[in-house]
Parts: structure tokens; sequence; C-alpha cells
């Protein structure tokens, strides 16, 4: 038998065992059965996140002094933690209002930037542009900055809590 | 469109719907919004329902003998 020949055989081997016709039908239903596998498997994946939300606990929101007023100049951003070692981010606004938010961008937890210029905190990942309320305004994210609550005493600003939901 | 068709386009729009709340459930998590958690694993369980549901639905028009 010839080396030609030879593979041939060899080949129409790999093949001979399978009816096309089959082959089609078998991994279409196939394919179906997976999806419905994979929204069952997704839909309870939400199940462990909300145990694991029970479980742990939330860190402190004590009352905590971050900087003086004449430290951080109008348009100028300041990072600090809060609460317990999260990131957040105070800005003094061109108004001279004090705002403050946790500085991770609501969509995938990339950190959040003040921009003078535009007046807006951008999160640079994936440009996803908050208005400096806290409020979604482009880009992936869509839900609001989780906001520092300040209190300003004696030329000192303190964080006092957090709000998850703070509105417009 | 047959109905099989139609039980596969229920079938992408549940399965499409899971992904978007486990997005949701994720990005919850990490802010401490338990309470948009609960209500999004609440809608994605219904949803599992609605699959098993739709699951067997499907199961008997694909497996129906021909007369």
């Amino acid at each position: 038998m010839s080396n030609e020949s030879k593979d041939r055989e060899r080949l129409s081997s790999l093949v001979d065992n399978l009816s096309r016709a089959d082959d089609v039908k078998l991994n279409r239903r196939a394919f179906i059965k997976s999806t419905f596998g994979a929204g069952i498997a997704l839909g309870l994946a939400t199940v462990p996140f909300n145990i694991a939300a029970f479980v742990r606990s939330e860190p402190r929101t004590d009352r905590q002094f971050i900087t003086t007023v004449d430290a951080l100049e109008r348009g100028k951003s300041l990072e600090f933690e809060y609460p317990g070692t999260e990131p957040s981010l105070l800005v003094h606004l061109k108004t001279g209002e004090f705002v403050a938010y946790n500085n991770k961008c609501t969509h995938l937890q990339c950190p959040v930037f003040y921009v003078e210029e535009e007046d807006v905190l951008l999160c640079p990942c994936h440009r996803g542009y908050f208005s400096v309320d806290g409020q979604p305004q482009s880009g992936p994210p869509q839900r609001e900055l989780p906001k520092i609550l300040l209190e300003i005493e004696n030329g000192k600003i303190f964080a006092v809590g957090r709000e998850i939901h703070h509105g417009a | 469109m047959g109905r099989n068709g139609w039980s596969l386009i229920g079938l992408v729009v549940l399965l499409a719907t899971n992904m978007v709340l486990l997005q949701y459930t994720i990005e919850s998590y990490m802010v401490y919004d338990h309470a948009s958690m609960r209500l999004y694993m609440i809608i994605a369980v219904i949803n599992v329902g609605l699959i098993g549901l739709l699951y067997r639905y499907w199961k008997k028009i694909e497996y129906r003998t021909k007369e």
C-alpha cells in the first residue's frame, strides 16, 4: 500500500464513525441545553453574594477627621480612607462647597478622579463620567457614587457617615 | 415562527436578564447596597424558575413524535 493511500485511510477512519446529520442535530440540542444550564447558573450565582453580604459586617462609619478647609484649594481634590480602609475622594468645588464620595467607580471599582476643567468626576478605565453630585452622566456606570457625609467644624472637615442612595 | 423558535427567544431573553442581574448584584455587593442585591437575587431566582418551566416546554416540543 502506498503512503498516499495509507494517509487517506487514516483520515477516513477519523470521520467514519460520525454521521454528519446526527452530529448537527445532537450539537444543536446540546447547545440549547447548555444555554438553559448557563441561564440557571447565572441566576443562582446571585445567591452566594447575598449570603456573603449577610455574613460580612459593614465598615464602621465613625466620625473621622479628613483635613482643614484651608488645606484644600478650590478645584482640588484629596484622597482619604473612609469608612475603614475604603478609598474616598474629597472635592473642593469651584463654588466653594465640599463634597466627598467613595472613589470606586460603581461599574468595575476603578478609582475615580476629579477633573477640574470639566467639573466632573471621571473613571478613566471605561470613561465613566459622574457629575459632582455623584450621579452617573455617561459611560458604563449606572449607579451613583456612595456619598460621604461631611461636617465642617472650626475649619476642620470631618467624615461622619455614608449614604449609598442619595438621590439627584 | 414556530413554538420552538419562540421558546428559544424566551431563553435568550432570560439568559441575558440573568447576566445583567449578576453584574448588578456584584456591583451592589461592592458598595454595600444590600437592599438592591436582595431585589436582584429575587428577580434572578424567579427567572431561574421561568427557565426551568421553559426547558420543560421546549423539551416537550423538541422531542415530540410526529403524527
